[in-house]
């Protein structure tokens, strides 16, 4: 993950716990390591929400409540989105 | 899932984000497929169309024989998407629906805009092509004139076409902001590109 120094230097530890969240993540923004261990935690809990692969549902879908362009953002965005509010979260500790 | 391998190099999801996207690309090959349609938004192709698009940049694996590949597909999006432009209200834009019998046909989407505008700045990024990069200015220039983007940057949810869709809202969600952000970056990186050549000659 390429992170900017500005926000490394801003934050460099952090303990995040998001809505849902079993438990909470700690991330060293100057560690490649810890940064892929909070980033599959986090596409893990996502991937958990996801039943497309499971038999008989479709692939490409969430289940209610979630919408089907939701499933389209997921399969990109998942360490962005989540990765933007990690930082948000970090700088306003 | 696609940023996630690419960043980390965990293959754990490749597989499972390969097969959704594939399932989802519908009979036209462009991201309609028959059980959306009927409630499908402008925004809703796109944010597929985007993710084809980011698979073509991070060169994901490609999809399998006889579908097309990562870019053709977001070059479909766009491409039809392009031919729902509508300039006979508010002088341009692309409406929120799709369909006339839907509602939300009669608005006009910051989202569904900006995604477009997302789209053609990677597209004219990834090919070269200054045609996309002339529909990005189009998209951008007339999100602007309704201001849906404001003269100090807010960026609101979109407008009506009974209202010339220039009668905001107020509402403000970080998606919106987020694809013209993105879209915004791939327009420096094309226009220093471009500038860098001259140099060269």
């Amino acid at each position: 993950m390429k992170l900017s120094s500005p926000y490394a230097f801003a934050v460099t530890l952090c303990t995040l716990a998001g809505q849902g969240a079993k438990a909470a993540i700690t991330l060293d923004l100057t560690d490649d390591q810890s940064i892929k261990d909070a980033a599959s935690t986090i596409a893990f809990d996502m991937m958990s929400e996801y039943t497309g692969n499971h038999t008989g549902d479709v692939p490409g879908n969430l289940p209610d409540p979630y919408y089907w362009w939701e499933c389209g953002a997921m399969l990109v965005y998942c360490l962005t989105v989540n990765g933007m509010l990690l930082i948000i979260t970090g700088l306003a500790l | 899932m696609i940023n996630y391998w690419y960043y980390t190099g965990d293959t754990t999801y490749n597989e499972v984000t390969m097969q959704a996207l594939v399932h989802q690309i519908g009979a036209n090959k462009d991201f309609m497929p028959e059980n959306q349609t009927k409630t499908l938004g402008n925004d809703d192709q796109a944010f597929w169309g985007m993710t084809a698009l980011t698979a073509a940049e991070t060169n994901f694996a490609p999809p399998p024989a006889g579908v097309p590949g990562w870019l053709a597909l977001a070059q479909g999006v766009f491409n039809e998407q392009t031919r729902r432009w509508d300039e006979l209200t508010c002088g341009g834009g692309l409406r929120w629906q799709k369909f006339i019998t839907n509602i939300g046909y009669n608005y006009k989407n910051t989202i569904s805009n900006g995604c477009f505008f997302n789209i053609a700045a990677r597209l004219a990024l990834y090919t070269g092509n200054q045609t996309y990069a002339d529909w990005a200015i189009k998209a951008y220039d007339w999100v602007e004139s309704t201001n849906m983007i404001n003269d100090e940057y807010k960026v609101f949810d979109g407008g009506h076409v009974e209202d010339n869709c220039t009668k905001q809202d107020g509402t403000r969600w970080t998606y919106n902001a987020g694809v013209f952000m993105m879209g915004a970056a791939a327009m420096y990186n094309f226009v220093s590109l471009l500038i860098f050549n001259c140099g060269q000659r």
